[in-house]
């Protein structure tokens, strides 16, 4: 969900609630999409916010964000989402250099087409409780063309 | 160009120049252009270069930087591209680039930021920008 001008002054432009319910219904190894990058469009951030703890019997929950249908890891990578404590920032492949996760400005989408942010859960036993926020900073150079 | 506050919330950039063929050829081979002040004490955190109508013939090579230097985005060709970000040798660490987060101008004196070109072709029909995020404590100096 693109954030209206207030909220986006507080910095991200994007945000995308996960809760249990959606988790438990898309079923472990799925993916849903939370954001699109826009062609010539970069990512300089990307964050995962806990508001409501986990719950269930699955201790494994992992979480990945990216635009890989393969393997969506750019922007946050195999996030122990059960394990979370409060919040993770730029984790994914895309944001690493030499080892190091978090040390890469941004992820830019230089093809002239738009590509799809995606979530994917893995997980087993349930996910009975839980509520987390996906936030975006996309950056659109092509929407001040004019 | 300074940005709106309604386009500096949506969009995280403050500045933007705009530039088509036509001032290409106008400024011509190893020609300079100032498209951004870095005012003194600000930091420049990141820059975009992006392509909003492909070249139709024609090449263009340039980069972007204060002085003659390729501080903010490297030495590229406009076709084929996109988009580039952040990838100067001012944002370059161990090889690495975009890993450092902003130039500070830390001098009591503003510095252009300049678009200096190499090598222009017969550039016909493309349309570009050049974005950035500039920070200016002085502004909010109390």
């Amino acid at each position: 969900m693109k954030l209206a001008v207030q909220e986006a002054a507080y910095g991200f432009t994007d945000v995308y609630k996960l809760t249990a319910a959606q988790i438990t219904a898309l079923a472990t190894g799925n993916q849903v999409k939370v954001a699109t990058l826009p062609a010539g469009g970069v990512v300089t951030q990307a964050a995962v916010f806990e508001v409501v703890t986990s719950a269930g019997t699955s201790t494994d929950l992992v979480l990945d964000v990216g635009t890989t249908a393969g393997d969506p890891d750019e922007f946050i990578d195999a996030l122990d989402l059960d394990g979370l404590t409060k919040a993770a920032f730029c984790t994914g492949e895309g944001f690493t250099a030499g080892g190091d996760a978090g040390t890469l400005n941004g992820v830019v989408n230089n093809t002239a087409s738009a590509l799809d942010i995606v979530a994917e859960v893995n997980f087993t036993g349930t996910v009975t409780a839980g509520e987390w926020l996906i936030a975006l900073t996309i950056l659109d150079p092509a929407a001040l063309s004019r | 160009m300074i940005l709106s506050s309604r386009e500096v919330a949506l969009n995280k950039f403050t500045d933007v120049y705009r530039f088509t063929s036509a001032d290409l050829v106008e400024i011509g081979n190893s020609g300079t252009v100032k498209v951004a002040t870095l005012p003194a004490g600000g930091i420049i955190t990141n820059v975009a270069l992006f392509v909003v109508k492909d070249l139709e013939s024609g090449s263009v090579l340039l980069q972007f930087g204060d002085g003659t230097s390729a501080n903010y985005i490297n030495q590229t060709s406009l076709s084929p591209l996109k988009c580039r970000y952040s990838d100067g040798v001012g944002f370059t660490q161990g090889g690495d680039a975009g890993t450092l987060n902003g130039i500070v101008n830390n001098t009591t004196d503003d510095i252009d930021v300049n678009m200096t070109f190499g090598l222009i072709t017969d550039p016909v029909g493309g349309e570009f920008l050049f974005c950035a995020n500039i920070l200016d404590p002085a502004k909010i100096a109390i």
